[in-house]
């Protein structure tokens, strides 16, 4: 095993790392923008160095910084986390150069799968289906004449995409032309590269996708699927394991096919297939992540397996503990991710900082999150402030007890999505299981609950004010008695 | 004492008074009675009549943001004097002929495509904000020239800002 391992992420998944790192007796270094100076994850790590300004262009994204840091930290390996240069195959090989470890896929696999048109190829030369389309980059013209052949909406993709970056859903001739060029616009920003491809747009499916893990010896498992169907606009927000779409047979037929896919790029690692499933059962190949997945979490409840620790060790060299005939799955778990948003304006994100945070817990309830009071949420970065991960017996229990536990769930200085996951987690869709892609988007009917509180949050409002001025007046010692209430109120000084 | 709170376009007129350990509170001429827990922390709870209810409050330049079951309030707070006032600082508005583009949502300027004293036509991109994982284009209002670009590529916007004026 590693002695020390630098981490090259922020935030919830920095602190992740270096708590699987701690578990295995692995000294840890953090690494931090200006913006993150005072952050949690920081202070949690044995050492930690800054990197540069806030925009993540000019901190987490610069390969030399980090490796530098690695240089005279001493560290052995680096922790990608997911996001940022997780997913980038010039830094893994820029890490090799350095004789650091990447913990991640090789370079080479990366490169194979990282690109969404070679890796759309590589499934077709296995068979496995794929969603109609072009494997290949398309100009306006060849995305006209694919548009004109197979019928609209169709779905522009950006080649080295994720995360919805360069993704567009053309609907009609005439919004193709926009959407093309800011797709490629969008695409050539975060990734560096342009390049766009179409699909056939598959209105309703299930987003369902697998854990696979292999070692450095060609051994290569799954790890049971992670529905993801609850998006909005190409984010996910609910994830859960398992799916209520998938049955014992087809949890086979998907998990061999995603260790296909892997061992034909030679992978190592954690990696994610992702697939559609249509109503019918019938699955089409989506993409792979060849990284740890922001749904982790909910794998590593009903398997009992911690995924970072296991990242550690097959990085480390070590062979995989178990067969792909030990992995058991238990239960239901669910993972809701708390961002900072504003879902009563169209979830447009919200800055600020946490004034207070009261995370839930009791039996089964997991918070992965790096906030503490005073933590900043800035747009440098992506929006999630915390991941609440429930486990249950049945998926009915893991609902039940994820609500339970967002009603104790207390983030006090912005908005967040609580408020979305309360009523979505009631909705009878929701529970029957009656999910898809554009669930949310399409069905799915968030009322605007806010009115019901407007007078109690004026009348403590005024409540509040009202002891603030009293306390600034001052009165004669003696005049009134003072409860003990008051007299702490005044120490407050807010 | 009298005080006026205004909660997202929500008016109230609300009078308060302390009886011993707990308020006397008429909102809008209903009465509830008041108690507040003595805790230092953003986080508190209080008692709303009979009803027990964990909150969490902050305040910020004289703004109260109270949040009730996950839900943040943004309640400004005044007195009958500056209650006033208020009202008749709201009589001013923009200058007539120029339309400011504020940012609709915080994020990064990435792109600025047009100069001062450029034509721009309705719904022409000025410049690309880039937020909620999306690049965003930002076009003008109307038909016009631009005015001033407030902003720089690279540069963070808070919600609200100005970016530009078309004129």
């Amino acid at each position: 095993m590693f002695r020390k391992v630098l981490v090259a992420n922020r935030g919830e998944i920095a602190l992740r790392v270096i708590r699987a790192c701690k578990e295995l007796g692995v000294r840890t270094v953090a690494v931090y923008s200006d913006a993150d100076r005072w952050s949690n994850y920081v202070s949690q790590a044995d050492e930690s160095y800054p990197i540069g300004p806030a925009p993540a262009r000019e901190s987490y994204l610069r390969i030399d910084a980090i490796l530098d840091v690695a240089r005279r930290s001493g560290a052995q390996a680096v922790h990608p986390g997911y996001g940022f240069l997780s997913e980038n195959a010039r830094f893994s090989e820029a890490c090799a150069k350095a004789k650091v470890k990447f913990i991640g896929p090789r370079a080479e696999s990366i490169r194979a799968v990282g690109n969404k048109i070679a890796a759309r190829k590589a499934a077709e030369k296995l068979g496995v289906p794929v969603v109609p389309g072009i494997s290949g980059a398309v100009d306006e013209a060849r995305a006209r004449a694919f548009g004109t052949a197979q019928g609209y909406p169709i779905l522009l993709k950006a080649a080295g995409g994720g995360g919805g970056k360069g993704l567009r859903v053309v609907r009609q001739e005439r919004d193709l032309a926009r959407a093309i060029r800011e797709a490629g616009s969008e695409a050539g920003h975060a990734f560096g590269d342009g390049t766009v491809f179409v699909e056939k747009y598959v209105p309703r499916p299930r987003h369902v996708e697998v854990q696979v893990f292999g070692d450095a010896r060609g051994n290569v498992l799954h790890l049971g699927e992670r529905e993801c169907s609850v998006q909005r606009r190409h984010q996910k927000l609910v994830e859960e394991s398992p799916s209520v779409a998938v049955d014992g047979a087809l949890r086979q037929r998907l998990g061999d096919t995603a260790v296909a896919l892997a061992r034909s790029v030679g992978y190592e690692n954690a990696g994610t297939c992702e697939f559609l499933l249509d109503e019918h059962g019938k699955f089409f190949f989506l993409e792979v992540n060849s990284r740890l997945q922001v749904e982790h979490p909910v794998t590593e409840m009903v398997t009992g397996l911690d995924l970072v620790q296991l990242q550690l060790r097959v990085a480390a060299g070590e062979k995989l503990p178990f067969a792909q005939g030990d992995v058991r799955w238990h239960g239901h778990a669910l993972q809701t991710r708390v961002c900072a948003e504003d879902p009563f304006n169209n979830f447009a994100p919200v800055t600020g900082e946490v004034a207070g945070v009261r995370f839930p817990s009791g039996p089964f309830v997991r918070v992965d999150s790096d906030l503490v009071p005073r933590s900043q949420v800035t747009v440098y970065y992506d929006s999630l402030v915390a991941k609440l991960i429930c486990w249950a017996g049945d998926r009915e229990e893991a609902v039940g007890r994820t609500l339970r536990a967002l009603r104790e769930f207390k983030i006090v200085g912005f908005q967040t999505t609580i408020p979305f996951h309360l009523q979505l987690l009631q909705d009878a869709r929701f529970r029957a299981g009656r999910i898809h892609t554009k669930f949310v988007d399409e069905e799915f009917d968030f009322k605007d609950v806010k009115a019901a509180h407007h007078a109690e949050a004026a009348v403590l409002a005024a409540a509040l004010e009202f002891l603030r001025r009293e306390q600034a007046t001052p009165r004669y010692a003696g005049a009134r008695p003072l409860s003990p209430w008051k007299l702490a109120f005044r120490e407050d000084g807010r | 004492m009298r005080l006026f709170a205004h909660s997202n376009g929500h008016d109230f007129e609300i009078e308060v008074s302390a009886e011993r350990d707990r308020l006397h509170v008429v909102c809008n001429g209903k009465e509830i009675v008041v108690a507040l827990d003595d805790q230092k922390s953003s986080i508190r709870t209080a008692f709303l009549g009979d009803r027990r209810l964990d909150f969490g409050w902050d305040r910020r330049d004289g703004t109260y943001s109270v949040q009730i079951e996950g839900v943040e309030y943004e309640v400004v707070v005044r007195d009958a004097r500056s209650e006033l006032l208020a009202k008749a600082a709201q009589v001013a508005g923009p200058a007539a002929g120029v339309a400011e583009v504020r940012a609709p949502i915080p994020g990064l300027i990435t792109k600025v495509l047009l100069n001062p004293g450029d034509a721009v036509q309705k719904d022409q991109a000025v410049l690309c904000l880039d937020a909620m994982k999306l690049e965003n284009e930002i076009p003008a209002p109307r038909d016009g020239t631009v005015r001033s670009v407030e902003v720089r590529p690279g540069q963070a916007v808070e919600k609200g800002q100005l970016l530009f004026v078309i004129g």
